[in-house]
């Protein structure tokens, strides 16, 4: 990939890759290429991103990052391995920078922001299902709450029971921006009302005989699409892999995907369609990661770090980021037109008239 | 790969100036019908005005001008070759726009007596009125989505569906990722802008056009292969701007006192945009290149200039002024001729429409640079967004529900197939377009005469073989540009066979024939048509005379 940027100058102390040049350009001029640290993360969580923001001393900012994750960041930052930190491109240098910590950082001090779950402007008429309040479960829901759409979450009384705290704040969270939670009905029996509902998900499938029975699904016609997430008609399953046990970050990954097969649905579009075999370029992934990723085992947070960060030594950290993702000039077309510079949230990019013109 | 199919009621192919209007005012009417908007780029700052504009071209203000001063502006402007009931329809209109456009926040410049601030750009009549808003596309953006229609970006349309005679939808692609989309729609507004990438800008620059270069006539090229006329194809508009850079300034300078003068100091055009001609005759016979001088300005003066260029439509002047270290005190701004375009905005290139925007097939309907309406700049945009609009809504209570010939999508499909299959080929597609534009600007604009007509014609069939078997594409994105170098290449056969049909010069520079360099009113005071056909290139030709306000011809007395 040739990062030629002979009109487009990008800041890579400023950019943090969040792509808003890359929607704007109406010429089709830009792309982004994506920091090794999003690119391996389950969720595609913007690392990058908020480290960048931190290290600029914009720690509010720097929750807008994260608020896609909403509440599931203090989930992720205490279970997550940090596949992260073994591709950050600092590693070999002088090691990796703290990523998971800064996460831990930013879940802590400002876990108020993040209970508070952003929803879009225009809430949508249409009602989704969930089944289940395992953690894949109310990701769908948050997911789906974020997007507009009626939620109803379905759970065992059981599982009220065996949550943990951290998931107990994400229902409180999650009913606090609308959803409605049922434990009352029996999961083994057929669910009333089900078909009333514009989509339904489950999380894990094998879970639900009754489900199929309930809505009339025949094993024969059980067609689960792993890219999709669609089962039938407008029956989506996410968490599809259960046979081994998987950290929570896989089954929130596997969550939201479902919910973008769902919304995709419901808004009359094919599942896959601009996901096609030409998106290469949509977002570069310009790094070799296989190559970064050592065999050496990854170094213990809590050696090094029992307390945690305070304000100052987050920005220290944090301004070893590389920043390594940031959009760039891909086409050559550009008309100077300005709204990529005019839109970029922190100044990074400047537009230079092409060497022709100038 | 995918096709994405959808339907709706109305679809609106170009999320500019005229789309913006046509989905806000078919809302207005009728909010259940089903709206859906096509955008090349993002729909956000899409189209010509992405970053606003300095004036709303042409208002009749009551007791200052009306509708009949226009008119006769504008077949002055044209010569004689212009239908008066759309001219005189977008006059009556415009001063109920600019109430309109005021009411939701855009900003128009008072003069000290409270009154709006008029400018003169017409030979006739201050039409031009000032105005001060870089957030125009914005604002229009935002009212779209108030609305409820649908915006789907990054899709090019490349052809349109019909059922019978009637229209029944359009198929796209997906400029990034080469993925195709069917609409099925009971009427379709065209409004996809007009053919800004015809020959080079003499920077070399592919996209350093006036106008923007996203406009690559996919809009002419879609009405022309569904069976609508397009007219005035011959008339290649050049104007005079920024040298190197072809930015508009004419307007805000020189109506505000700034003065064009030749190089040897004579003064063309002080105060007033009347003299058009003048300035192609000084740049022909050697006066040039063109000054604007504005020194002789008060700084309070040249301080509002600079505040409105550099805020405005091409906020990016700024910077290529600072780079070249002109300041308007101590220097002059040289312009030079730009590039040729067909539109239907500035110059008289496009789908012929009627007073109701009607293109004459039952359902398909065109507004903005795609529509003839001969420069009606962006009042026409907008006024020809809300006829479209009024018409289609309209139209689409009575049509019954559309059919649409799956073949006709298989072959689409099919021919995009193989052209995204061309991986391993040797052209780059810049080189490509690169070339296609040079020898379009060597053999269609003027001096023309039937030699070099025809030669490009014979050009023309070897670009389009070597844009099926030759050019390399790789990515969706190669494949938008394929597809557009092909409405560059058609746009100029429309162009080359509409100028072998009028036998005679007029307009000075945009349509001169050596071998017909004389104007000839009598025979040749009418439109010269381009539709499909097997003339030349898969075109034919016809005259149509001129109609007057009550839609008859006009009779020449001789």
């Amino acid at each position: 990939m040739r990062i030629d940027d002979s009109s487009i100058y990008v800041d890579r102390h400023k950019c943090i890759a969040c792509g808003i040049c890359v929607d704007r350009c109406i010429m089709d001029n830009l792309r982004l290429s994506i920091a090794p640290c999003r690119q391996v993360c389950p969720v595609g969580m913007n690392c990058q991103g908020y480290i960048r923001l931190i290290a600029m001393g914009k720690e509010e900012l720097a929750i807008e990052q994260l608020q896609p994750f909403g509440p599931f960041v203090p989930l992720i930052a205490a279970t997550c391995t940090a596949p992260c930190e073994k591709v950050c491109a600092r590693k070999k240098k002088d090691g990796a920078v703290h990523i998971l910590e800064l996460k831990r950082y930013l879940a802590k001090k400002y876990s108020k922001e993040l209970y508070n779950i952003q929803v879009v402007a225009v809430r949508s008429k249409k009602s989704v299902a969930v089944i289940g309040a395992d953690v894949a479960g109310l990701a769908s829901g948050f997911k789906a709450i974020q997007r507009g759409y009626c939620v109803t979450i379905y759970a065992k009384s059981s599982d009220k029971k065996d949550m943990d705290e951290v998931l107990k704040n994400i229902v409180t969270s999650l009913e606090t921006a609308g959803a409605v939670f049922r434990y009352d009905v029996a999961l083994e029996e057929p669910i009333r009302d089900l078909h009333l509902f514009d989509a339904i998900i489950l999380s894990r499938l094998e879970d639900h005989s009754f489900v199929k029975k309930d809505l009339f699904i025949k094993n024969a016609d059980f067609n689960l699409d792993s890219s999709t997430h669609l089962v039938t008609g407008n029956i989506f399953c996410c968490n599809t892999d259960s046979s081994q046990k998987k950290e929570p970050v896989f089954e929130i990954a596997s969550a939201f995907e479902a919910v973008e097969s769902v919304s995709r649905y419901l808004n009359g579009e094919p599942l896959d369609w601009g996901r096609g075999f030409y998106t290469q370029g949509g977002a570069v992934k310009a790094f070799n990661i296989d190559q970064r990723v050592g065999s050496e085992e990854q170094r213990t947070l809590q050696e090094d770090l029992a307390d945690g960060f305070d304000s100052e030594t987050a920005k220290k950290q944090a301004l070893r980021c590389f920043g390594c993702g940031r959009a760039f000039e891909k086409n050559q077309t550009c008309w100077y037109c300005l709204p990529c510079e005019l839109e970029c949230p922190h100044g990074a990019l400047e537009v230079k008239i092409p060497y022709l013109v100038r | 790969m995918n096709i994405r199919r959808m339907e709706t009621d109305i679809l609106i192919v170009g999320g500019g100036s005229a789309g913006c209007m046509a989905a806000i005012r078919a809302k207005e009417l009728s909010s259940e019908t089903d709206i859906c908007i096509w955008e090349k780029g993002d729909f956000k700052y899409s189209g010509s005005i992405a970053r606003g504009m300095d004036a709303l071209n042409i208002v009749c203000i009551p007791n200052l001008t009306d509708p009949d001063l226009y008119l006769e502006a504008v077949q002055i402007g044209c010569k004689g070759v212009v239908d008066a009931k759309p001219s005189y329809v977008m006059a009556e209109r415009s001063y109920a726009l600019l109430k309109k456009l005021e009411k939701w926040g855009v900003h128009f410049i008072l003069g000290k007596d409270g009154n709006y601030r008029t400018l003169q750009y017409h030979v006739k009549g201050r039409f031009q009125t000032a105005m001060d808003e870089p957030d125009l596309k914005l604002i229009l953006a935002q009212k779209v989505l108030d609305a409820g229609v649908k915006i789907i970006n990054r899709v090019m349309g490349i052809g349109l569906l019909k059922d019978g005679d009637r229209i029944a939808g359009a198929v796209g692609l997906n400029t990034r990722t080469g993925e195709l989309i069917v609409t099925i729609a009971k009427s379709v507004i065209l409004c996809a802008g007009g053919q800004a990438r015809f020959n080079l800008p003499n920077s070399g620059y592919l996209y350093g056009t006036f106008d923007y270069p996203g406009n690559s006539g996919d809009g002419f090229i879609m009405g022309l292969d569904a069976g609508a006329k397009l007219t005035g194809m011959e008339y290649c508009s050049r104007v005079n701007l920024i040298k190197d850079v072809s930015i508009p300034l004419l307007a805000i300078t020189v109506t505000r006192g700034g003065r064009v003068m030749d190089c040897f100091e004579n003064v063309i055009m002080e105060g007033a945009v009347n003299r058009i001609d003048e300035m192609h005759k000084a740049v022909k016979e050697g006066r040039g290149p063109l000054r604007i001088s504005l020194k002789h300005l008060p700084e309070d003066t040249i301080k509002e200039i600079e505040h409105i260029l550099f805020s405005c439509e091409r906020p990016v002047q700024e910077r290529f002024f600072k780079n070249r270290h002109i300041d308007f005190r101590t220097h002059d701004i040289e312009l030079w001729p730009t590039e040729v375009q067909l539109c239907g905005g500035h110059g008289m290139s496009g789908i012929r429409v009627d007073g109701n925007a009607w293109t004459g097939i039952p359902g398909l309907y065109a507004a903005g640079d795609v529509a003839c309406v001969p420069k009606q700049h962006l009042s026409g945009a907008f006024v020809f967004g809300e006829v479209a609009a009024e018409n289609a809504v309209e139209f689409v209570k009575s049509a019954g529900e559309v059919h649409i010939d799956e073949n006709e999508i298989l072959a689409i499909e099919a021919k995009r197939d193989a052209r995204a299959a061309n991986i391993d080929k040797n052209i780059d597609i810049k080189e490509f377009e690169y070339k296609v534009r040079r020898i379009i600007g060597d053999y269609v604009p003027s001096p023309k005469n039937g030699y070099k007509l025809l030669r490009w014609l014979e050009w023309s069939k070897v670009f389009k073989k070597e844009l099926e078997n030759e050019v390399k594409v790789e990515d969706g994105h190669d494949l938008a540009r394929l597809y557009e170098a092909e409405h560059i290449i058609r746009c100029a056969d429309c162009s080359a066979a509409a100028a072998l049909t009028r036998k005679e010069s007029r307009w000075g520079d945009a349509h001169f024939r050596s071998d017909y360099p004389d104007t000839d009113e009598t025979n040749w005071q009418k439109h010269v048509l381009v539709y499909s056909g097997d003339q030349y290139e898969n075109l034919d030709t016809s005259t149509a005379p001129v109609l007057n306000l009550n839609n008859e011809e006009i009779v020449h007395e001789n």
